[in-house]
């Protein structure tokens, strides 16, 4: 592939991605206001509270179970117009930038939040993905060394993989409150400040990547050491490193690549979990939280972007450095 | 010795066992709330603790046994999960063989659907969907529908797309081209020479799609999205309570999750339910990889 191919092949994937980020963006402002079409002609009559047996002894078991009758009557209907308003005016709040949401408290700016959340998910994101790519390659490449160090990398991404997000995060809960209780310190505490501190979302969003990436570095190897030009090389007497470096890993990178999208996709869905179980105030929390049509469409196009530079970035890399391996990239 | 399949296929006994443990001893009833305990001289209220007043796993805000719904919620969840990852294989896998097969505009849909719904975090697209239906989705059992349908199309196009690639790897092996030179139709090429090929990565791709459902469930809850609806328990004197009825763990794990700090156990059990569940699956995926490497 000449380099004019190459350039061509990388900007025909670009434009590409921008298309599929227009689509995406186009679907999901559209999904996100659908509620505002919804027009109610009655209040919605609340359902009768469950009132149980009666009992004279309140240590007496009851039994909960909905109540058949007198399910919640709402009297509403969608309509059109409300919900061409509302996407209408999204859009221009989108190029305004005077992005607000409704809470019991009143009317509060979302933007300014927003950006302060874009920064720290941006940090938190980059940061922990440097880490855990670093750490997984290190980990990966322990596979090379040894049988020992194959079952090692292979057992860290195993467990790194299996165990969830939330439970490692409902674990470091356990533990700061166990620590606390018996010896007075908070766990968390030591290197951050306090459950809300940096170290949390770092150790468990590292921990996938690292798994994650180790995980694919070991499968890549795996696989690409029962190859047969390996056998071949071996069998000629090629120096083993040579065979590990210049054979195997050469060949595995572009399984590695591949994988990286589907990667930092799962590393945005934890990132989003981590920050909403850690209290930390990114755009996850401001997601689940600041519950507003606007608001979510904004942080949906923000990660949209994300993913779509990360996914391209990686495509783009392996059609420029191994152009040889370009099937279906763009 | 295979110790991800040995391990996966250990989790999976203790998962039949948990299903099978109501028909070999009692279990707490999972909807049995108590409003007061008298501890002594104490009226203790709930949610109590592992192992106080005889609770193994603890009891919830309104006294209902968490071990109790945690055994009863396996059959919701498991099922649910189970139901959705069927689904999705009947869908994907058909759609994914003849894209790679026919090639041409099918297999460039599948690959562009499969990026396209891969460029939002899957569990952004669910929450976006789920979210913005919600209002317009009235009744338990047809957002129950509206909950599953939109977990297995969030799927179909990534499941389709990996069948795509692998059939096209299949369709260029000798016996193919040997079957289709001797005038095999592609339907009958596809059944009988490319599927059983695939068999192996196919159950690879539903071991790991399982876990990943079961995943996906967990963070929905943890956005406060899952299955069920609320009811209100009256209690003299205090305002209403609304508590989770159905007893799954998404719904457990999603109705506690404010609680982490001052009650853990309340979703502790349910996410470690999860999770184990979501790892048996992982560790079955990668057992029978290896057992196909091996091969």
């Amino acid at each position: 592939m000449t380099p004019m191919h190459q350039v061509r092949t990388v900007v025909r994937l670009w434009t590409r991605r921008f298309a599929w980020f227009l689509g995406v963006a186009f679907i999901a402002i559209a999904v996100i206001h659908l509620p505002h079409g919804i027009v109610r002609s009655a209040e919605p009559i609340p359902a009768p509270a469950y009132v149980g047996p009666p009992r004279s002894d309140p240590t007496e078991p009851f039994l909960i179970e909905p109540v058949s009758a007198g399910q919640p009557v709402y009297q509403a209907k969608w309509a059109f117009q409300p919900y061409w308003q509302a996407v209408t005016g999204y859009l221009k709040v989108l190029l305004t930038g005077q992005l607000d949401a409704h809470l019991r408290q009143g009317r509060i700016e979302v933007w300014p939040m927003i950006q302060k959340g874009l920064a720290l998910s941006l940090r938190t994101l980059l940061t922990t993905l440097a880490a855990g790519l670093l750490l997984g390659t290190l980990v990966g490449a322990l596979s090379l060394t040894s049988r020992l160090g194959r079952s090692i990398s292979f057992l860290f991404a195993l467990c790194g993989l299996s165990v969830p997000d939330f439970l490692l995060i409902i674990f470091g809960h356990i533990m700061t409150i166990w620590t606390y209780s018996h010896f007075g310190f908070r766990l968390w505490s030591i290197f951050g400040d306090g459950e809300r501190g940096w170290l949390p979302p770092f150790l468990v969003l590292t921990i996938g990547t690292a798994a994650y990436t180790a995980r694919l570095t070991t499968a890549a190897m795996d696989e690409v050491l029962r190859e047969d030009y390996i056998r071949t090389a071996r069998a000629k007497g090629v120096p083993e490193h040579r065979v590990l470096l210049g054979h195997a890993l050469r060949n595995a990178l572009p399984r590695v690549l591949n994988g990286v999208p589907a990667m930092f996709n799962a590393s945005l869905s934890s990132l989003i979990i981590v920050e909403l179980m850690t209290l930390t105030p990114g755009l996850g929390s401001i997601f689940a939280r600041y519950t507003s049509s606007g608001t979510t469409a904004t942080i949906v196009l923000i990660y949209s972007v994300w993913f779509l530079l990360m996914d391209s970035l990686t495509n783009s890399l392996r059609l420029l450095v191994l152009p040889q391996r370009t099937g279906g990239a763009a | 010795m295979n110790w991800p399949l040995a391990l996966a296929l250990l989790l999976l006994l203790g998962l039949v066992v948990l299903l099978l443990l109501p028909f070999v001893m009692a279990v707490p009833d999972p909807h049995m709330g108590v409003l007061v305990i008298m501890d002594g001289a104490k009226l203790r209220v709930p949610g109590y603790k592992p192992g106080e007043f005889g609770y193994l796993f603890g009891s919830d805000l309104v006294g209902r046994d968490i071990f109790g719904r945690i055994v009863y919620g396996a059959r919701f969840t498991l099922g649910m999960a189970l139901a959705v990852n069927l689904v999705r294989g009947l869908l994907a896998i058909p759609l994914g063989l003849f894209a790679g097969w026919k090639r041409g505009w099918l297999g460039r849909v599948v690959q562009a659907l499969a990026t396209g719904v891969g460029s939002i975090p899957t569990l952004i697209m669910v929450t976006i969907c789920l979210a913005g239906l919600r209002p317009l989705i009235l009744g338990d059992v047809a957002w129950l529908i509206v909950y599953g349908l939109v977990v297995v199309v969030a799927g179909i196009p990534r499941m389709a797309e990996h069948v795509r690639r692998r059939t096209e790897e299949v369709a260029l092996l000798p016996h193919i081209e040997a079957a289709e030179s001797l005038g095999a139709t592609s339907g009958r090429l596809i059944w009988r020479h490319i599927f059983p090929v695939m068999v192996p990565d196919m159950l690879v791709m539903m071991a790991t799609e399982m876990a990943w459902v079961l995943l996906m469930m967990a963070q929905l809850a943890i956005f406060g999205i899952y299955v069920g609806g609320t009811v209100p328990v009256i209690r003299e004197g205090y305002p209403p309570r609304y508590v989770e009825w159905a007893a799954e763990w998404g719904q457990m794990l999603g109705a506690n999750r404010w609680g982490f700090r001052a009650s853990p156990w309340m979703g502790l059990y349910p996410g470690l339910a999860l999770g184990l569940s979501a790892m048996a699956f992982h560790l079955l995926a990668e057992g029978l990889r290896l057992r196909g490497l091996r091969r």
